[in-house]
């Protein structure tokens, strides 16, 4: 009985024992980690790190009210083979992101400013002056890989500053999007008229723009495109004939956007890596007048 | 002495267990991510993994994380992975499909049905007039729709041309 009783409060100390060493080997251990996980985290960006399907979908639906409205200001250009030549291309650039779970879909706005423009959830425009300014397939994919990854950066949802209790940027997007209430519609609508007046009037933060260049360019040479195609179409179109218009209010000055481009593209040693730039067929699918 | 040797397995288990959590998995999200042999995009390939397959973080690096792929070793773009596996599509359209109001008019778009069982069809959302909104041309976007195979074999045949 003795043995016994000795046995199990052996037994017990040793199980004890074991708890703390694992725990204080995990603590150890996972120290360093919980630095680097802190980071991560906030490298990584409010979405990638652990957003719900509830979230992307409120994205989606706030995306799409900002699309409808982006419409409403410039129209739609229709045109079947060209459309789905910008979608082929801008499909496969999407997929050499970090957003698999969004679907994106590309038009093309019939006005011929200069620009591309983003919505969250996958909504993303590129007007009929830019595709005029374009020389080849690559510069294509740039700039629609810049306007991936405004959308999968979060871009727009972030700086609305839309914060849920547990500080995802979308968390409140989608409490809001889910309300029942009138009150809630309104609270809504405003979201998405700020997003208009940042997309179309104030521009985003210029350090949202700058990682977009650097990302979208990443994007493209991971693509297998002519990895100076955005730097080599903003310098073309930063220096406009008479017969452009472009709006650069929107956007950080070109200069500013050249030298951090000529930086990054020199740091990461594509400067002199070459790959195609797709010519001809992006002379056969863009035929605008 | 039985007794002794089983809880000093244990004990040594778990450990071991705790400690694999160091090295923790990352997951490539785009249909192709490049392990490059240093952290840098223009320095040359050792492997590609794809989307969905698991590397073993070893190392960070500014942008860059030093991971393991099967038995090689390179850098790869932490624009490119994340510490959950890739999602699969996410749709406003099934859950809406199901709880659709019988008040609710089916429309040409699946989509502006979906908006409109949330309350967001743009009859109603038009609480402000500051911003002209055409949902027909939306509806035209998204009725387009391309296979994302389709598209990543269309950019490669155009660059490996």
């Amino acid at each position: 009985m003795r043995e016994l009783i000795f046995n199990k409060r052996l037994l017990l100390f040793l199980i004890c024992i074991t708890s703390l060493i694992v725990v204080l080997v995990n603590g150890a251990m996972s120290d360093s980690a919980a630095v680097e996980q802190g980071f991560r985290q906030r490298l990584d960006q409010v979405a990638n790190a652990e957003s719900t399907a509830e979230d992307v979908k409120a994205e989606i639906l706030f995306g799409r009210q900002l699309a409808a409205r982006i419409l409403g200001r410039y129209q739609l250009y229709k045109d079947d083979k060209l459309t789905r030549y910008i979608n082929l291309v801008g499909k496969g650039v999407a997929q050499y992101s970090n957003r698999p779970e969004l679907v994106f879909r590309f038009a093309v706005l019939d006005t011929e400013i200069v620009n591309a423009f983003a919505a969250p959830g996958g909504y993303i425009f590129v007007t009929k002056g830019a595709l005029k300014a374009m020389d080849n397939e690559s510069e294509l994919a740039a700039v629609l890989a810049h306007e991936i990854a405004h959308v999968a950066e979060r871009h727009i949802v972030k700086e609305l500053k839309i914060k849920g209790s547990d500080d995802s940027s979308t968390a409140g997007m989608a409490r809001v999007i889910g309300g029942k209430f009138d009150a809630v519609r309104v609270v809504f609508t405003q979201m998405v008229d700020n997003a208009v007046e940042l997309l179309m009037e104030k521009g985003l933060k210029k350090q949202d723009e700058f990682d977009a260049d650097r990302i979208g360019t990443f994007t493209i040479a991971g693509a297998g495109y002519d990895p100076k195609a955005l730097y080599v179409y903003l310098k073309k179109i930063s220096t406009p004939d008479k017969d452009t218009n472009i709006i650069t209010g929107t956007h950080p000055s070109f200069e500013d956007r050249l030298s951090k481009l000529e930086l990054e593209l020199k740091e990461n040693n594509l400067t002199d890596k070459i790959q195609p730039v797709v010519k001809e067929r992006f002379n056969e699918n863009i035929k605008i007048k | 002495m039985k007794m002794i040797l089983s809880v000093l397995s244990i004990m040594g288990l778990s450990v071991m267990l705790f400690s694999s959590r160091c090295e923790a998995d990352l997951y490539v999200q785009s249909v192709r991510a490049p392990i490059l042999s240093e952290p840098s995009l223009g320095s040359a390939k050792v492997a590609e993994a794809v989307k969905g397959e698991a590397v073993k973080e070893l190392e960070k690096s500014g942008n860059w994380y030093k991971v393991g792929y099967r038995d090689k070793t390179g850098w790869i773009s932490r624009l490119l992975v994340n510490s959950n596996p890739p999602a699969g599509k996410v749709s406003v359209l099934e859950e809406s499909a199901e709880k659709l109001d019988k008040t609710v008019r089916k429309r040409a778009s699946a989509f502006t049905t979906a908006a409109a069982a949330r309350g967001l069809a743009e009859d109603r959302a038009r609480i402000s007039d500051k911003f002209k909104v055409d949902y027909k041309s939306v509806e035209i976007m998204e009725a387009l729709n391309i296979r994302e195979e389709e598209a990543v074999r269309f950019i490669r045949y155009g660059v490996e041309k």
